[in-house]
């Protein structure tokens, strides 16, 4: 199977940019929720860190697809990530970096005392899509900063 | 009723995402630039049409719709839950609002990335308003006991 997450995708992945998460419970009612970390594992699957998002698990337990939106800080191109769940770890070499870039994510915000990683949940990916950034020049505010 | 405390943090130049699902319970998030409040039980918000279709499609299916606003300095965060009432091209006055947000954001973007102009990259042509009806508020800032429902009509 080629990797759908490929290397322009990586920035993505840093952590500099929260994520956007939306799952589905079972009675068809979508859930949205800011996150810190969209991991790479490989290039089919990635890691979400679970911290708060209890409504989030309590969806995929109940329906296993979930999609994410990952920004690059280098030029903000976003991809949307459609995923499904695959497991859960709460040890190991995963868990252990991802709790280390949870660290610096926490650091950099100021919420070394609020941030704390649960476990790491792993979801392989099924599709990717670009959405990307504009040079249309039709687009209202165009070339302002 | 939505409290009026949420008037004022509605209409603020928040990162926001808005979350909906298809037949298939397949999720989709999108990116929304601006949200304004409208009265005790709606809020409206814009996305641009073009990378937003499969949203919409799904919105045209059956309503269904999430959006989460985030304070980007403090991380203090509500979600709200409804269905779509309406979607329509933005009228003058709500293109004054888009660009009021917009201006807004850059100027959150740039005091906390020191990077301004960022949100004029995001794809913003051919910007459609959805009036939402909201039906639950979630408070959402990340700390212990978040998740807490505020609202429930």
């Amino acid at each position: 199977m080629s990797a759908l997450i490929t290397e322009e995708m990586k920035p993505a992945m840093s952590g500099t940019v929260p994520s956007g998460l939306v799952t589905c419970s079972a009675d068809g009612i979508p859930n949205v929720a800011y996150i810190s970390q969209v991991y790479y594992v490989d290039g089919n699957h990635v890691a979400l860190s679970h911290q708060f998002f209890n409504k989030s698990m309590r969806n995929i337990q109940e329906n296993p697809q979930a999609c994410v939106s990952i920004l690059s800080p280098v030029d903000f191109q976003m991809w949307k990530l459609d995923l499904r769940f695959a497991r859960t770890e709460t040890s190991g070499p995963l868990f252990e970096s991802m709790t280390t870039q949870l660290e610096a994510i926490a650091t950099m915000m100021g919420m070394e005392d609020v941030f704390h990683l649960k476990a790491a949940e792993i979801f392989e990916v099924i599709n990717v899509e670009q959405v990307g950034i504009t040079n249309d020049p039709n687009n209202l505010f165009h070339g302002r900063e | 009723m939505i409290p009026t405390k949420f008037n004022d943090f509605i209409n603020s130049p928040h990162g926001m995402m808005m979350g909906t699902r298809d037949a298939q319970l397949v999720p989709e998030v999108s990116r929304v630039l601006g949200a304004r409040f409208m009265d005790e039980n709606h809020i409206k918000c814009f996305m641009d049409e073009p990378t937003n279709r499969k949203a919409l499609e799904n919105l045209r299916e059956n309503g269904l719709m999430s959006l989460v606003l985030v304070d980007v300095i403090s991380a203090f965060s509500y979600q709200f839950k409804g269905r779509l009432v309406s979607s329509a091209p933005m009228t003058q006055e709500e293109l004054d609002e888009f660009a009021h947000y917009m201006a807004g954001f850059n100027d959150a973007i740039a005091a906390l990335w020191r990077m301004p102009g960022v949100p004029y990259r995001y794809p913003h042509s051919s910007m459609l308003c959805l009036v939402m009806e909201v039906e639950e508020i979630f408070e959402q800032t990340p700390r212990k006991g978040t998740g807490t429902k505020v609202l429930t009509t």
